[in-house]
């Protein structure tokens, strides 16, 4: 926020043009050093505009695409489940090498992705893999020294390993070695290695982060990905939390406190699949049903900055049953049976699981105990299990080993508790995160995403902008250049308007720029909730701009009509001969009142495209069951920008 | 699918080895397969056939890949219903009887792979 408080300054008090801007450490420093920037002696540091417009910005110019949520052979789940790539192979593969999949198929992807965490699980991080491969601090043990001996001696010596193993276990005499800290240390200090080897800043991000995988006891998903700003240096010094420490994300907290107390980094923390937490996500009480309180509220807020909006178990934007109206949502890749361990939902869970529900209980929440815990900016990641973050709908190697490519892989069951099961074609192709950074560093992309400077997308590498300000005018969006207006008049997705001058009301300008490889747009919509007079909440969406205008108008209820379809299923293909390559506008609150908390993001909306089903569909030859969806519509979810009166 | 070796009659005795340490550690690592949501042992078992045997799953996705080019016979669009796993008792029939011609073909040096698909397990 800093960088754009200080163009806004610049802008705002002065004639100056928008290029002429500061290095980022020269204008943080004027910014800090005085609270009035005065024009005249701000002129003097500033070099006015050469030709190129586009010299001496310290703005985000263009998004970083990656992964937040990758999982490799070193999760215990994942590598008991056939994953036999390692946090290297996943790095490589996410910057666009090809590699050889778990099951022996040629993979790679269609663009590299610019950054990628690796979050393997910290409960038993590489014990599996660590042992096979003859990790010394297992070796000094006798027994688990025999043990990988006799792993590296055949099939049948290694089955008989496992079988010890397994005797050892139910006996409770495992070697202590396996639950000594010192072996975590050492695979803490092997994956930071590795992301040191393939951390290339201003080319390719490999952050340093785990997922603590706190089920709360019987499924209930309140998993954490944690994100170090921080090189091994700092993130070595300790191992990271583990669920056999806690399971209360409270305590999660205190942990990144403390590390951060001790090494003078920085962390953060992204929850995911709230639609799977069975009412406990963004549940209106502390983890232990206590009552939730400002300190409590200003800790959320403080430490998860970010919540990760779909992935490969589903979508947690909003559900349809608290979102009626919200024809997008309704039957969209929605896993909403039960938890992790599919125990069946009871009335009254849905409500705390979908983040535009939290925006929406947490300006609530703001109102009663004077901070908003629910500040979310948006996400996305794959949270695939296989190493690869292969979450294009062409080009899917799913969730887990299981199910990449093959042809029964959509009727097979992808979960299964007794006879409760999803299946196979309900997993979904997502997602990847845009981050709005100035370079493509560590620090610069952790920045951006702890000032909530992000998007969520189920897959597509769509360019979103989002701004709001009080003063954008429909000329705005006419500019092709739309970011030097949005940071000179306004504050960036994730950004707070306060207290609106007499008379206006917020002005959004928003711009989105289709995938290249990917469909046309149909609309963009902005999204808006708002604790009315009687403290209750509301939401309402608007299409602010859309597709094939010239042909689609609104309806008799406000919305703008479907866009059509050119999807040919058989032959797994589209054209994009119906909406827009990009849509731009300026919107202004219709329904503002500068007494009420409000929040606000957009939505953009690609025209109909191939499911991963459809090209499974043609690649094998199968025909799949009616009830399979075969085409999706990809979309984005910017983070919000917040309206707080008399702030 | 899983992989297993079928040659003597000592190594069949110690095949079932690797099935029951699959079967096990699907039991073994349930707490920790739960942390993303996974319960399905036979894909665990699957799962653990890659460890004990590593790159088995890679013949799983090269039997796909020769029924696709036309190498192998086209797979069953609709399967038959397996009535009193009589498909099993066919598979079992089928080993019992390479065994014996590998045997009777003689020497105990000789190795090669079966192929089990998922259904066999």
């Amino acid at each position: 926020m800093t960088i754009r408080l200080t163009i806004k300054s610049l802008l705002g008090a002065t004639a100056l043009a928008v290029s002429t801007v500061a290095a980022p450490a020269i204008a943080q420093e004027a910014l800090m050093d005085s609270g009035q920037i005065d024009p005249g002696t701000v002129a003097k540091f500033f070099k006015k505009p050469g030709y190129s417009p586009y010299a001496g910005r310290n703005y985000p110019t263009r998004p970083y695409f990656g992964d937040q949520h990758l999982h490799t052979a070193w999760s215990v789940d994942a590598g008991m489940t056939g994953a036999t790539l390692t946090p290297e192979d996943a790095v490589r593969f996410a910057r666009g090498e090809e590699i050889l999949s778990n099951t022996g198929q040629p993979v790679k992807l269609s663009r590299p992705l610019d950054w990628i965490a690796v979050t393997d699980h910290s409960d038993g991080m590489g014990v599996i893999s660590e042992l096979k491969d003859g990790n010394p601090e297992l070796m000094a043990d006798q027994t688990l020294k025999r043990w990988h001996d006799m792993m590296q001696q055949g099939p049948q010596e290694a089955a008989a390993a496992t079988m010890e193993l397994i005797k050892a276990q139910s006996n409770k005499q495992l070697p202590p070695a396996i639950m000594d800290p010192k072996f975590a240390n050492s695979v803490w200090q092997k994956n930071n290695q590795i992301m040191e080897k393939y951390n290339e800043p201003g080319r390719f991000t490999a952050f340093i982060a785990y997922e603590w995988t706190s089920n709360a006891g019987g499924g209930d998903n309140l998993h954490r990905n944690v994100i170090y700003r921080d090189a091994s240096d700092k993130a070595d010094t300790m191992i990271p939390y583990t669920t056999f420490q806690s399971e209360n994300p409270e305590d999660l907290w205190k942990w990144m406190s403390n590390w951060e107390e001790k090494t003078g980094g920085s962390l953060l923390a992204i929850p995911h699949n709230g639609n799977l937490s069975n009412g406990r996500m963004f549940e209106l009480q502390t983890f232990t049903g206590g009552p939730l309180t400002k300190q409590w509220a200003e800790d959320r807020a403080r430490w998860e900055p970010l919540f990760e909006v779909i992935q490969t178990k589903g979508q947690s934007e909003a559900h349809p049953s608290l979102s009626p109206n919200d024809e997008f949502v309704a039957g969209y890749e929605l896993w909403d049976r039960g938890n992790l361990n599919l125990v069946p939902k009871k009335p009254g869970m849905i409500e705390h699981e979908y983040v535009r529900e939290a925006l929406k209980n947490g300006l609530k929440i703001e109102q009663d105990v004077g901070a908003n815990p629910f500040k979310y900016g948006f996400v996305s990641g794959s949270d695939a299990h296989t190493g690869m973050t292969a979450m294009e709908e062409d080009n899917y190697f799913c969730k887990f080993v299981s199910c990449e490519p093959r042809p029964e892989r959509w009727s097979e069951d992808a979960m299964k508790f007794g006879d409760r099961v999803v299946k196979g074609y309900e997993v979904t192709a997502a997602g990847y995160t845009g981050v709005w950074a100035t370079e493509n560093t560590r620090a610069a992309l952790w920045d951006a995403m702890k000032r909530k400077e992000t998007y969520s997308t189920s897959g597509t590498r769509m360019i979103v902008r989002f701004f709001g300000g009080f003063d954008f005018v429909a000329a705005d969006a006419t500019s092709r250049t739309p970011a030097e207006i949005g940071y000179a008049k306004g504050v960036p997705m994730g950004g707070d308007l306060r207290k609106a001058p007499d008379g206006k009301a917020p002005t959004f300008l928003v711009a989105a720029l289709k995938d290249p490889l990917g469909g046309n747009l149909d609309r963009i919509q902005i999204i808006k909730g708002w604790l009315d007079r009687d403290g209750k909440t509301q939401e309402k969406i608007f299409d602010v701009v859309w597709g094939d205008a010239d042909k689609r108008k609104p309806g008799a209820d406000g919305k703008i009509p479907p866009v059509g379809s050119t999807v040919d299923i058989a032959d797994a293909s589209w054209t994009n001969t119906i909406g827009d390559p990009e849509l731009a506008t300026v919107w202004t609150d219709p329904e503002f009142d500068p007494t009420l908390k409000s929040v606000y993001y957009a939505r953009v909306i690609e025209i109909p495209t191939p499911r991963w089903t459809a090209y499974d569909a043609k690649r094998f030859g199968v025909k799949m069951d009616p009830k399979v969806p075969l085409v999706t519509q990809e979309r984005a979810f910017t983070s919000p920008i917040w309206y707080t009166p008399g702030g | 699918m899983g992989s297993a070796t079928a040659a003597t009659p000592k190594r069949r005795r110690r095949e079932p080895r690797a099935l029951a340490a699959a079967t096990l550690l699907t039991a073994l690592f349930a707490g920790s397969a739960l942390a993303c949501g996974y319960e399905n042992p036979q894909s665990v078992a699957l799962g653990v056939m890659n460890w004990v045997y590593p790159k088995s799953l890679y013949v799983r996705t090269a039997v796909w890949q020769a029924e696709d080019a036309g190498v192998l016979p086209p797979r069953e669009t609709k399967p038959e219903k397996d009535l009193f796993s009589l498909g099993f008792r066919r598979a079992v029939d089928s080993l019992n009887g390479l065994g014996a011609r590998v045997e009777n073909a003689g020497g105990n040096d000789f190795h090669f792979s079966v192929v089990l698909i998922p259904q066999v397990m």
